[in-house]
């Protein structure tokens, strides 16, 4: 009798229960595969290979990493990189933070100066690189050297010099891209709650105190975001070198996808230059995990 | 109550499952095919003259190409050859070479497309076109004859034919007739050697301007000069780089001494991108300069034109070697059958139509280049300037500088002529240098 009344429980199959969730989530994961990661597979494999793009890729092992070993334009290509992150990304985030908070005290002028330091970020790069290359000429002619000429400095070379070209071009990226930095630091700044920074203040803490202890502290997943944001970028950076130096003078502005796009599309070694782009990867990669141990986690800072 | 829930799920999943499955065979399904014609796509043979679509891709001459070239030529092909409808797909210049490649390499190509001659090698290696031979001798077999035989042969792959010129250049520059003269030369006789050349740009500083312009990333302004000199980039048999030759060393020094005397405006010594260059330091239009350097883009002679009201304009020639010889490298825009194109037969008669004498001068003379064949030349309309510096496709010559490795030398030779140019190497050392990443190049790269 007991066992006539008993209605035997169904437990839902797993997979069935999830069948929804991937299916919902199934055009994210194909066009992923197909533009993200299957290009990723296929580079890993190119990169072992000799291919002119044309014709059909033969298997060489690891010599074009051997090669890339030896090649002086890659380890010149890599510094560079590496100056240039570091030149770009602390300026940039440091920059955009001091807008960041000016525009928050600006009160009901806020979104009007949010727009200006944003334009930048929205100009075409090709636009940019033109007033700034105009902007720079070396010559007398050049409107900085005219302007440096009124104050009694002599014409610099800029763009064409050993030691003005790249940070040239860092003045460059750093201008445009400041604003969109702060618009991130607007963001986290919006998210602190005003009730601490009120406490402080009447527990006596001073502007410099609050900022210090309160604001920076609890902007940690913002600083943590803009920060390999930004060295995520600056390791990819190529249209501004291509536009204003091409890479010169004499390598000293070859950013590491400048050396890529050189060998991959007008040497037309792909193997090679898939190679590289691993080199990158592994890099940045190890540069992303560098950065987290002195900035901290993601999920360490609590708002309330 | 369950049993319901479950039927309903189950009916969202085969709804998902249907909906998903019918947009998947939607997006793989080819393309619509058009309304029926008289035959098949791509046959021939049941009505006896070509049928189908042909999908060409173009490269803009003008500002308005499909206006001024495209839809009268069309027009006129369609009156001929009803069956078969043109559609001409133009395409932006920029990293023109870069499409050009990966659209090969992922078979994504039109029917036919402008090609450079220095495209022949890499993409009849890899089967990417196919020979013309069988098309011309079916529809068109006096065509090739018509072609300077030098030509012809550069265009070879394997003893067949890939690719015919549809435009040729000269590589010359334009000259400042007013300051040329202002600067005590005589305007009537233009610089014809690269001694003349320098003696224009001693000249020209007395006066305070320009000599003439030179950008390192410009290949065809090195070459000009280094024939100049008698030189050649690349030895007969393809295997070893001559740029540090006594003639190419010859050559760098020379540029260099255009910088460092400021013959030439200095922006030129760093390889910055075209555009940002060009926009900003085009002295020539300023009139701070007396010549342009040397190039194959012969739409400056109307960009000038345009841009400086009154500009008398002379050509300067392509420079003539110490034994007299003249040689420059070839700009030469051809017209290619790809091999994963789907109306080949068609595209032939597209083809060999648009070659034909009365199109070529129509097509050079509304583009703005010259006709490579001598009769369609008699029949091309132009200004006086541009009749000059078409004269000099005489001097083009197709042979192992340009037909291998010829846009890699750039890639060498741009670093360390820019380092030479700015003082920050010695030419001697510029030149053996990119000889030797040159040399490095070709061994990794044997031709096959």
């Amino acid at each position: 009798m007991q066992n006539s009344t008993t209605i035997p429980s169904r437990k839902p199959k797993p997979w069935r229960r999830y069948l929804v969730w991937y299916a919902l989530i199934a055009p994210n994961v194909i066009l992923f595969t197909i533009f993200g990661l299957l290009p990723i597979i296929a580079t890993v494999l190119i990169s072992f290979t000799r291919w002119n793009i044309l014709g059909s890729p033969s298997w060489i092992g690891l010599q074009n990493f051997q090669r890339l070993l030896h090649d002086a334009e890659f380890w010149t290509s890599l510094r560079v990189t590496l100056v240039y992150a570091i030149l770009f990304v602390l300026p940039s985030a440091g920059i955009a933070l001091g807008q960041a908070l000016l525009i928050s005290l600006a009160g009901r002028w806020q979104a009007l100066f949010r727009t200006i330091y944003f334009i930048p970020v929205v100009t075409s790069i090709t636009v940019i690189a033109m007033i700034w290359g105009w902007l720079f000429l070396p010559d007398d002619t050049g409107p900085l050297n005219y302007l440096l000429g009124k104050i009694g400095i002599g014409p610099q070379s800029w763009l064409q010099s050993l030691t003005q070209a790249l940070p040239a071009v860092v003045i460059v990226a750093v201008w445009s891209a400041v604003g969109y930095y702060m618009v991130l630091w607007l963001s986290g700044l919006q998210g602190i709650p005003q009730e601490l920074l009120d406490a402080a203040m009447v527990d006596g803490a001073n502007a410099w105190t609050r900022f210090w202890s309160i604001t920076l502290p609890l902007l940690k997943p913002t600083t943590m975001f803009i920060v390999i944001i930004g060295t995520i970028n600056a390791f990819q950076a190529f249209a501004l070198f291509y536009l204003l130096t091409g890479g010169g003078p004499l390598y000293n502005t070859t950013t590491i996808v400048l050396f890529i796009y050189k060998h991959a599309f007008r040497l037309q070694e792909m193997g090679y230059a898939s190679a590289a782009s691993m080199m990158l990867v592994v890099v940045t990669i190890i540069t992303a995990m560098i950065q987290r141990r002195p900035i901290g986690g993601w999920s360490d800072v609590l708002y309330s | 109550m369950q049993t319901t829930q479950q039927f309903s799920r189950r009916q969202v999943l085969k709804l998902l499952g249907i909906t998903g499955t019918t947009v998947a065979l939607a997006a793989c399904a080819p393309p619509v095919a058009p309304a029926p014609s008289a035959s098949s796509e791509g046959s021939s043979a049941s009505t006896g003259g070509p049928s189908g679509k042909v999908v060409m891709w173009a490269f803009p001459l003008t500002k308005n190409d499909p206006e001024t070239i495209w839809n009268p030529l069309v027009e006129k092909f369609t009156k001929e050859y009803p069956n078969v409808q043109v559609e001409v797909q133009m395409q932006s210049l920029d990293a023109r070479r870069e499409k050009m490649l990966a659209a090969a390499a992922a078979k994504a190509t039109p029917d036919l497309a402008y090609l450079n001659n220095d495209m022949v090698f890499s993409f009849a290696q890899a089967d990417a076109i196919v020979s013309l031979d069988d098309y011309l001798q079916k529809i068109a077999p006096e065509l090739s004859g018509q072609y300077p035989k030098g030509m012809i042969d550069g265009l070879k792959y394997s003893g067949k034919l890939m690719m015919l010129p549809i435009l040729s250049g000269a590589v010359c520059g334009l000259y400042n007739k007013t300051l040329y003269q202002e600067s005590g030369l005589d305007p009537a006789k233009n610089p014809q050697t690269n001694d003349d050349i320098l003696n224009m740009c001693v000249e020209a500083k007395k006066k305070g301007y320009y000599g003439t312009g030179y950008r390192v990333n410009n290949l065809e302004s090195f070459t000009a000069y280094l024939y100049g000199f008698g030189g050649r980039l690349l030895s007969a048999d393809h295997q070893t780089s001559l740029l540090d030759s006594p003639e190419s060393v010859e050559t760098f020094k020379f540029i260099v001494d255009l910088f460092k005397q400021e013959y030439v405006p200095k922006a030129g010594a760093t390889a910055a991108a075209d555009a940002a260059a060009a926009a900003a330091t085009d002295y020539f239009a300023q009139q701070k300069q007396i010549s342009t350097e040397y190039t194959s883009n012969m739409s400056l002679i109307g960009q000038y034109e345009k841009q400086v009201s009154g500009i008398q304009l002379g050509v300067t020639e392509v420079l003539k070697a110490k034994d007299g010889t003249r040689r420059s490298t070839p700009t030469l825009g051809c017209l290619g059958i790809f091999s994963a194109g789907q109306n080949r037969d068609a595209a032939a008669y597209w083809l060999t139509w648009l070659l034909r004498p009365e199109n070529l001068a129509f097509y050079n003379t509304q583009g703005g280049f010259v006709p490579p064949t001598a009769s369609a030349r008699e029949k091309w309309e132009v200004d006086p300037v541009t009749k000059e510096w078409g004269g000099q496709v005489e001097n083009i010559a197709v042979d192992q500088d340009i037909q291998y490795y010829y846009n890699s030398n750039i890639t060498f030779i741009q670093p360390v002529l820019s380092a030479a140019a700015l003082g920050q190497m010695a030419p001697e050392d510029a030149a053996k240098q990119a000889a030797t990443q040159m040399n490095d190049y070709i061994k990794e790269n044997p031709l096959k």
